[in-house]
């Protein structure tokens, strides 16, 4: 699980920092926030016996989710510059295979 | 003088923790929890963890207190609306505590509340980061609901389906537990040769994975199949295994199916009051857990066998008992048809055997 999460992690801050444009600040917390999340969302009903590799996407999935929902509620209501707006416009689903395919092609 | 509520940060808790938390949580009365639902750590998504492990693990074993579980929590859950834990975790318990409640409504036949779980379970893992997954494990439990509704060809049709859906997600208990509902209907389709290979492909398939919950059931219907079909070694062998592996898991839902597949070994092998005492016990342990379906199949069983030996009006007494809980689980309009004709010949005195035969069918039930 630890490994996992800790060969995502630089994936996973790139994309909160530079795609979702959170602070280096926000990006750190909303890390601490995923890696809590990561480890109880493994022990839920039906993925206790999937392997830890298979929910990589999940974790992506999450991240992209989290820094989407943060820079919608962060500017709730405010004009957004185009290139942030095309960011929270796409899909964090389309988003996160990407990243795992990207993944996959480095490893 | 108008106050505000102050939330202040609370130390997050461990996973062991967190079983301990459900277990108090549990054993405090359900009116006094929201009261003290701080104290209780309700609103900690390892305490929620920590319930719905233990309640999936009794939904077997005491399917009506798993029920009243559930129920509360789902309620504790959505009013008032509570922040929990982080991203999709109020979404997913919401989910898992209606898929729960379902599956206990299923256990315990009652097929339109379990309809309304589902629909309920169906909303809310809408919105969970693995909706996917999750939704493939609410579609086990609707067609483990269509087998009991006899909707056979529609689930032979689906089950592939949800394999590949498991096995993409590589969830391979799941996908295996899906194998058990085509193992099911073959049974109840008279085709017990290809019914016994299917479980047998289960059985290894558990042995290999160490699952023991799965490796019992398996264990169980083989049980059932040699015995309907005179195999005696072989129901023997079967239910031996069984009754270890469920007396090792505590499941007294399994220790009672494999009596019921002694008693029809002793049946075929011309054994009749041995074969109704085995039912008997049985019956008690279904009665004890609340599974008022299964009682009334066995009351139509064992009405069946005393037809065999003319006694008429024991048989009568089986059926007018078992007419109540029947009454009350909601079938499926041919099913009706059945229950009707039994009916009006338990009146007139002379019982409809195909009438009788037909309905127990509508009682086979898949796993959890």
């Amino acid at each position: 699980m630890d490994d996992l999460f800790e060969r995502a992690l630089p994936v996973i801050h790139s994309t909160l920092e530079s795609y979702y444009r959170l602070t280096e600040r926000e990006a750190r917390s909303a890390e601490q926030d995923l890696y809590v999340w990561f480890h109880r969302y493994a022990r839920r009903s039906g993925l206790t016996d999937t392997p830890i590799r298979s929910l990589r996407l999940s974790l992506l999935l999450a991240a992209c989710q989290y820094g989407r929902s943060f820079q919608l509620w962060k500017h709730g209501g405010t004009e957004l510059d185009e290139s942030l707006g095309r960011a929270l416009a796409r899909e964090p689903q389309e988003l996160a295979s990407e990243l795992a395919a990207r993944m996959d092609g480095e490893s | 003088m108008a106050g505000r509520l102050l939330r202040f940060p609370v130390k997050p808790i461990s996973s062991d923790e967190g079983i301990a938390a459900a277990r108090r949580a549990l054993q405090t009365p359900a009116l006094a929890r929201e009261a003290r639902s701080f104290d209780l750590r309700l609103e900690e998504p390892e305490t929620l963890l920590g319930l719905c492990g233990i309640l999936r693990g009794e939904l077997q074993t005491a399917p009506e207190a798993v029920l009243q579980e559930a129920d509360f929590f789902y309620r504790f859950l959505e009013r008032p609306k509570r922040s929990i834990g982080i991203l999709d975790e109020r979404e997913f318990f919401m989910g898992e505590m209606a898929l729960i409640a379902g599956t206990a409504c299923r256990v315990l036949s009652r097929r339109e509340d379990a309809r309304r779980w589902f629909d309920r379970s169906e909303a809310w893992f809408r919105h969970t980061v693995n909706s996917v997954a999750d939704w493939s494990r609410l579609s086990y439990q609707r067609l483990a609901l269509r087998v009991e509704e006899r909707e056979f060809n529609e689930v032979l049709e689906l089950v592939p389906l949800l394999v590949e859906s498991f096995e993409k997600l590589e969830m391979r208990e799941d996908a295996l537990k899906c194998r058990f509902l085509e193992g099911v209907v073959l049974m109840e389709a008279d085709q017990p040769s290809r019914a016994i290979e299917t479980f047998r492909r289960i059985r290894a398939g558990a042995r290999a994975m160490g699952n023991d919950q799965l490796l019992a059931t398996a264990l169980t219907n083989l049980t059932q199949l040699h015995a309907a079909l005179g195999e005696v070694e072989e129901a023997l062998d079967a239910s031996r295994h069984a009754l270890l592996v469920w007396r090792r898991l505590d499941n007294r839902v399994g220790v009672a199916k494999v009596h019921w597949g002694m008693g029809d070994l002793l049946r075929v092998t011309g054994q009749p009051s041995p074969a109704v005492e085995a039912y008997r016990s049985a019956q008690k342990e279904f009665a004890e857990i609340g599974m008022r379906g299964d009682v009334a199949a066995l009351q139509l069983v064992v009405a069946d066998l005393l037809l065999d030996f003319g006694e008429d009006e024991a048989a009568r007494r089986e059926i007018l008992a078992a007419l109540p809980a029947i009454d009350e689980i909601q079938m499926v309009p041919e099913g009706m048809a059945a229950l009707a004709l039994l009916r009006e010949s338990v009146r007139g005195r002379r019982i409809d055997r195909a009438a009788l035969r037909e309905l127990h069918g509508y009682f086979g039930r898949p796993g959890d």
